[in-house]
């Protein structure tokens, strides 16, 4: 894939995990889990929502290298997000599955 | 016999004559009026993109500020802070590059009234200077615009090719003149316009979607599944949630607006304007004030 096309890919995924995150579906079944579960969840929407506005601003030119180099966790990472939010009551795979991606999105661009 | 025939063919010719003229002139101001027409559709197209821009700008805060709020009690205070400042500087840019927007089509709409004047009237000096400041203003402005990102990607990846322009039917030379050197540019620009525009409804789609989410969990959903006895307001506002997620459709119709724009400038160079005029670039400039409207609507229920 070609650095705009694998940065394109980044940012819509964060933009769905966003998005997913703050259904309705998600968060009644979120509910049903213990506290820190839900804590969880709400600092990994933090995260999800700071790493999608930096994606959107970021240079192609700036983090070009790290996005072809990162090219195979990315799309891997995509897929599974992809797969996982097709059901929003699994929230603890959900939960596990956007760690993953944002971890390799986090040696992309610099998270709090 | 001969006189009569004769006389008869000069008044024949003397029809023709006024027949020509008049079609000539007809042809004239028809192309003026397309001009006019043009300049029209640039101005609203500019009215309606400051006002979207602007929605577009506050949707994105209102999405973020959401957010924040909906995380403040799961952060510590150290958190809190840093989240703050690298979210704000975050839409700070964005603001910027909304602002640059806005800017690029205030410049396309002062260069369509100016074309306009010169289809209409002879040309001035004043005129020719005002045409020039303005290509050269958005000479200036096209590189970092192109570059900006929005939505999940960069304006330029939407940029399609340049297609040639060919011209049709500018009797007038200093309207000639001036096609010839800058339609091909300003063709460029529309082309960057309707990129920024389908990279800012792509943002809008997603931000809109999320604040219709939040406000769904919070006055619907939950209390509806959670709370002992549901206020008067309960109905209304799941309502209002409902055919809110409507002008989530209405972002994708405005998008065009800037492509039907760009299609209009081709057809008016070009003279391939048909029997309904710019009536489609219109209608789509409609909606993208129509949108506009929707979301400034104030909301009735708290």
């Amino acid at each position: 894939m070609a650095p705009f096309e694998l940065k394109d890919l980044t940012a819509r995924q964060l933009g769905k995990i966003r998005n997913a995150m703050g259904k309705p579906a998600y968060l009644l079944a979120l509910d049903l889990l213990p506290a820190d579960k839900r804590k969880e969840s709400a600092l990994l929407q933090q995260q999800v929502q700071l790493a999608l506005l930096k994606m959107r601003n970021a240079e192609l030119a700036e983090i070009r290298d790290q996005l072809t180099a990162l090219e195979l966790e990315l799309t891997a990472g995509a897929t599974q997000v992809e797969g996982v939010l097709a059901d929003l009551q699994k929230t603890e795979e959900i939960l596990r599955v956007v760690n993953g991606f944002l971890g390799v999105v986090g040696r992309i661009i610099t998270l709090v | 016999m001969m006189t009569e025939y004769i006389k008869h063919n000069k008044q024949m010719r003397r029809y023709l004559i006024l027949l020509l003229l008049f079609s000539v002139t007809s042809c004239v101001s028809t192309r003026v009026n397309q001009f006019a027409g043009f300049a029209e559709a640039g101005r609203q197209y500019t009215r309606a993109m400051e006002s979207l821009t602007t929605e577009a700008g506050g949707l994105a805060i209102d999405a973020d500020s959401e957010l924040l709020l909906k995380g403040r009690d799961q952060l510590s205070q150290e958190e809190r802070g840093k989240m703050y400042i690298e979210r704000s500087d975050a839409l700070r840019e964005l603001l910027v590059t909304l602002q640059g927007i806005r800017k690029h089509s205030r410049l396309l709409e002062r260069y369509f009234t100016a074309l306009g004047a010169l289809a209409g009237s002879d040309p001035t000096a004043a005129l020719s200077s005002e045409l020039n400041s303005v290509v050269n203003s958005l000479a200036a402005l096209h590189p970092a615009l192109e570059k900006a990102s929005m939505g999940n990607a960069r304006v330029s990846d939407y940029m399609g090719a340049a297609v040639p322009l060919v011209l049709s039917g500018i009797k007038q030379q200093a309207l000639e003149q001036e096609l010839r050197r800058n339609a091909p540019v300003i063709e460029r620009e529309l082309e960057l316009q309707t990129a920024l525009l389908k990279a800012l409804s792509q943002q809008m789609t997603e931000d809109l979607e999320l604040l219709l989410d939040i406000k769904d969990y919070s006055g619907v959903t939950r209390p509806f599944v959670e709370a002992p006895s549901l206020g008067d307001t309960w109905k209304a506002k799941r309502k209002e949630v409902l055919t809110g997620y409507l002008s989530v459709d209405a972002v994708e119709k405005a998008a065009s607006a800037a492509e039907s724009l760009q299609r209009g400038f081709r057809d008016l160079v070009e003279r391939r304007i048909g029997i309904g005029g710019f009536a489609p670039v219109f209608s789509d400039i409609h909606a993208m004030l129509d949108l506009v409207e929707m979301l400034r609507t104030p909301k009735t229920t708290p």
